[in-house]
């Protein structure tokens, strides 16, 4: 498996972007962290993370889903994985603008509960248009930015529990992604 | 700028079709019940896979939408605020989600695909009927 390190040049461009973010608009020089729009350690860290591959197939297979899983179109520093399958269907998502702290901060949440990832910053969050949809999001830290897994029950028989699948999906991501930054 | 009520009429209407398809798979389903629709089980089967195919997209489609409201980076600008709130003002478009419409969307393909197997289950029950008359007026 690979290991993450953070380089000295990243250390440096992080001293870097603090300096700079005193000048941010909103002055949360002391509400780290906030999104960001420029290019960041994160996007050096957490670059190598593919969605499609941050799961092995078999893996992914134990949990019902079908392989291979199909990037879908969204914003540049989102890229995702979409997975259809049976008892859920997952869509995986690489967020380098956003930290689980920061997303905690945003109005779209009808539930967001902090939890650890095998020990890293986490939570359980559903949107507010989504209440009924049987969509649960797990979000843990990931470089400066985070991972995300959004697992959805297929299928009508509502007798899965789609946090504590996603929950379960994100553990084992959780060592295939860098440390948090 | 356009204004959010004429927005949400598309998803009036949406919601509207998805009355239709329930109210149409709950008369198929009395038919059903009611021993008055069968269906050959090749068929059947056929039309199965592709309304559990199509229920799955439809399922994926929910999971973008869901997405959509979580729309960020665009920075803590005041417009990057704003923009990002309208994603999620039109993906979550008051109390009625895209997400949520289209999950249900997907319930009423995944019921569809089952009623497909209820009426494979009358044909077969039926056509044994049928051999089994014919038997008894061949003896």
């Amino acid at each position: 498996m690979r290991t993450w390190t953070r380089s000295p040049l990243a250390a440096v461009a992080g001293a870097v972007l603090v300096g700079l973010s005193a000048c941010s608009p909103g002055g949360n020089t002391d509400h780290a962290p906030t999104e960001t729009t420029d290019a960041s350690p994160s996007d050096e860290v957490l670059s190598e993370v593919t969605p499609c591959e941050m799961l092995p197939p078999d893996t992914l297979r134990s949990f019902g889903l079908q392989v291979p899983g199909k990037p879908t179109d969204g914003l540049p520093w989102t890229p995702a994985c979409d997975y259809t399958g049976d008892p859920v269907g997952v869509t995986l998502v690489k967020n380098t603008r956003q930290t689980v702290a920061s997303s905690e901060k945003k109005s779209t949440w009808a539930s967001f509960d902090r939890i650890t990832v095998n020990g890293r910053p986490g939570a359980t969050a559903i949107t507010k248009g989504s209440t009924q949809a049987q969509i649960c999001n797990v979000l843990f830290d990931a470089g400066q930015g985070m991972i995300q897994v959004r697992a959805q029950e297929s299928g009508r028989s509502d007798e899965i529990d789609e946090c504590a699948k996603a929950l379960e999906i994100a553990e084992r991501i959780e060592p295939n992604v860098p440390e948090p930054a | 700028m356009t204004d959010p009520s004429t927005e949400s009429s598309g998803f009036a209407e949406a919601d509207a079709e998805l009355s239709a398809i329930r109210e149409e798979n709950s008369w198929i389903q009395r038919q059903i019940s009611n021993g008055g629709l069968g269906m050959e089980p090749q068929a059947a089967d056929k039309a199965t896979a592709v309304y559990e195919r199509e229920a799955k997209r439809a399922e994926s489609l929910s999971r973008q939408a869901d997405g959509l409201q979580q729309v960020s980076g665009l920075g803590d600008y005041p417009s990057g605020k704003q923009l990002a709130a309208k994603f999620g003002q039109k993906a979550r478009n008051g109390s009625t989600g895209a997400a949520n419409l289209l999950k249900q969307f997907a319930d009423e393909l995944h019921r569809k695909a089952d009623l497909f197997q209820q009426a494979k289950k009358n044909y077969q029950a039926t056509d044994d009927q049928i051999a089994e008359d014919l038997r008894r007026s061949a003896q």
